[in-house]
């Protein structure tokens, strides 16, 4: 791997904070407009991330996590895909705001995405090098030659041989178009990274080898990394932060530790119980019942509440807001209400949904 | 790629004698012979009995037929029936008419199609879309030799900004080859259009956008990149036929190529000449065809490799 990458990422380490926010998400809120009628994709999320850290969307298929990746490059198909409200800052740039010809010089060179299905996600006709060198020319100011010199050293980094870059998309496997997407996207290394499923396409022993790929290159690199993924050991494994998201809203938010040792949320809960582990080794595994929730008919309270094994009342018609657990944790559970009145620790006055201590 | 190359050369052969056997029934099927345009009052029996004798009308039609591809087989096109002339030296002396025709024909509706289709395709279900569908189906649906007379009608005859006939000056191709490419630029622009349509879906181009790819950039490079397969399929089949001449457009502007004298030949009776035209005009479609065969694997490497055996793709460098 090139010295000069390097050398360059230790400048600008240099000249930043280590605990800068390089990405910060604001009430974002994404609609699909389909025959007239408005789907909201994601509904109101925030989050933000430091530089080097990463943070892990988890949730179901359809909970908004792709939309949610694609609107932070303002990338989201219009139509149908429109972003209503929200604010977007990568490095200090409001992705919002901007023109094509300035996200196209931020796509790419500051944040980049790592897409879900290595095998569309390749330009068939193209070699591989070229499509690793195109972003390096887009971005850099450099030669032909040197793009594809670039685009070499990538392809080595990710752990395919340098002179393969002339070889096309279908002479590859799946793992190996993988690792070239992933090449892409480091291609200008860029300062937060968003990785969509980045393993689902793979087999397990691939999927560990390209896991253990990215850590490397986040340590090396200092790069933040938007990890997107349903797969819960993977989030153990890499992520800082957790942010669960259902229905297109963050149903629980917090550090991977708090989540992990302390799930506030039903459905976080509930992801728990249906991953196997040692301690629950040789027992029969639970299963969230039901399927997502479809978006165009959203219940009137709790989204998750008709799937939830310990709904209550008012979970079926008041939408919980968000709880604030401690500094570091917020979930949208009734449920804290409920065990914070069991202990004392809340005192109810009035209705549930005006009142709690917790409630912010 | 040589071997594929020569294997669909080679299967020219069945198919030259398939359609000479065809080209050749259907000469003697025809009412009249050659003969029936020689014939004065003046003739004998015996004279008459001798001119069918000379082009041996009086055997059956399949000893003439292999008599034909016997002399064929040694590189003999005959001699013209009417002229006398080889047919070899007639095809030789018409045909550069009918190529140029083609290639400006092919160019106008080439370099007019490929961004109207790309227009209309990156404006999909927009009023412009329709416009662009409303002009297609005009132009595909009416026949070359009525836009053809219009305008001679009008140009020509009225105006007369354009000669009506061939008379070696550029002003000539004017009106023949806009008549012939109107139909083309329909076709190929409606082809155009559905394959970025289909293309413009791909994952790989939002792989190309998260990379900063300008959108300009997007479309000509990474979306006509991958939908060339059926465009150049359907300028392929457009050059295959106006190479092997357009006859109706060659009819109505007297344009001496030789899709006017195959209809020449076959109104005359001119077997011989009808015949060589057909398989002249048969291996060079056959080419064009092949050549776009080859033209596939350039642009799709997908292609390419189903030629190239598997032990030399390694071979390529860098």
């Amino acid at each position: 791997m090139s010295n000069d990458i390097e050398n360059k990422t230790a400048v600008a380490a240099a000249e930043e904070k280590d605990d800068e926010v390089i990405l910060e998400v604001k009430d974002l809120v994404v609609q699909y407009v389909v025959k007239k009628q408005v789907v909201e994709a994601v509904n109101g999320i925030s989050f933000q991330l430091k530089k080097g850290k990463a943070i892990g969307l988890v949730g179901e298929t359809g909970a908004g996590k792709t939309t949610t990746a694609l609107a932070l490059l303002n990338l989201v198909p219009d139509p149908p895909g429109i972003i209503k409200s929200g604010k977007i800052t990568v490095c200090g740039n409001d992705m919002l705001s901007l023109g094509p010809a300035q996200l196209e010089k931020i796509r790419g060179k500051d944040i980049s995405m790592i897409f879900q299905d290595p095998m569309t996600s390749l330009n068939p006709v193209m070699s591989v090098g070229e499509q690793i060198a195109e972003s390096v020319r887009l971005h850099e100011n450099v030669g032909k030659h040197e793009a594809i010199q670039r685009a070499m050293e990538m392809l080595e980094l990710v752990g395919i041989p340098g002179e393969r870059a002339i070889d096309y998309p279908h002479q590859f496997s799946g793992g190996m178009k993988q690792r070239v997407v992933i090449a892409i996207a480091l291609a200008c290394n860029p300062r937060i990274l968003i990785a969509d499923e980045p393993t689902t396409a793979l087999d397990v022993t691939i999927q560990a080898q390209v896991l253990s790929m990215m850590n490397d290159l986040k340590v090396k690199f200092n790069t933040a990394l938007v990890m997107i993924t349903h797969d819960l050991g993977v989030v153990a494994q890499m992520c800082d932060e957790v942010v669960v998201m259902y229905a297109g809203s963050i149903c629980e938010q917090g550090t991977a530790d708090e989540i992990f040792y302390n799930p506030r949320h039903e459905y976080t809960k509930g992801l728990m119980r249906s991953i196997p582990t040692a301690a629950n080794n040789g027992q029969r595994l639970e299963p969230i019942t039901g399927t997502p929730i479809d978006l165009l008919n959203m219940p009137k309270g709790c989204p998750f509440a008709p799937r939830c094994e310990n709904a209550m009342k008012v979970c079926l018609t008041q939408r919980p807001e968000k709880m604030i657990i401690n500094d570091d944790h917020h979930a949208t559970c009734w449920m804290n209400v409920k065990l914070g009145v069991e202990d004392g620790s809340i005192s109810l006055e009035k209705a549930p949904a005006e009142g709690g201590e917790t409630h912010e | 790629m040589l071997r594929y190359s020569a294997i669909r050369i080679l299967l020219l052969i069945p198919i030259i004698i398939c359609v000479t056997f065809i080209i050749y029934w259907l000469v003697d099927m025809a009412p009249g012979t050659i003969v029936d345009t020689m014939i004065n009052e003046d003739m004998t029996e015996e004279d008459i009995a001798a001119l069918y004798a000379k082009y041996d009308l009086d055997k059956p039609m399949i000893v003439r037929y292999g008599k034909y591809m016997w002399n064929l087989l040694h590189g003999d096109l005959g001699a013209s029936q009417v002229t006398g002339l080889s047919v070899w030296s007639q095809f030789a002396s018409r045909w550069p008419n009918t190529l140029w025709l083609a290639l400006f024909s092919i160019l106008l509706g080439t370099v007019v199609a490929i961004p109207l289709g790309i227009f209309a395709a990156k404006h999909a279900g927009s009023l412009w879309d329709n416009l662009t569908t409303a002009f297609t189906m005009i132009g595909i649906s009416m026949p070359s030799f009525w836009l053809g007379l219009m305008l001679l009608i009008w140009f020509a005859g009225n105006l007369k900004i354009f000669p009506a006939a061939y008379d070696g000056t550029w002003k000539s191709f004017v009106l023949p080859v806009f008549a012939n490419g109107f139909a083309m630029i329909a076709g190929i622009c409606r082809q155009t259009r559905s394959a970025i349509l289909e293309v413009s879906r791909a994952d790989f181009l939002r792989t190309a956008r998260a990379k900063g790819v300008p959108e300009r950039q997007v479309t000509y490079r990474h979306e006509l990149g991958n939908a060339w397969i059926p465009i150049i399929t359907q300028i392929g089949a457009l050059i295959g036929i106006t190479l092997g001449g357009s006859a109706v457009i060659e009819a109505v502007y007297s344009w001496p190529g030789v899709g006017y004298m195959l209809v020449e030949a076959i109104q005359r009776r001119d077997s011989v000449l009808a015949c060589g035209t057909v398989i002249l005009t048969c291996i060079i479609h056959a080419i064009v065809l092949l050549a776009v065969d080859l033209i596939y694997a350039a642009v799709d490497p997908r292609i390419k490799s189903a030629y190239i055996g598997k032990k030399k793709r390694r071979k390529v460098t860098a």
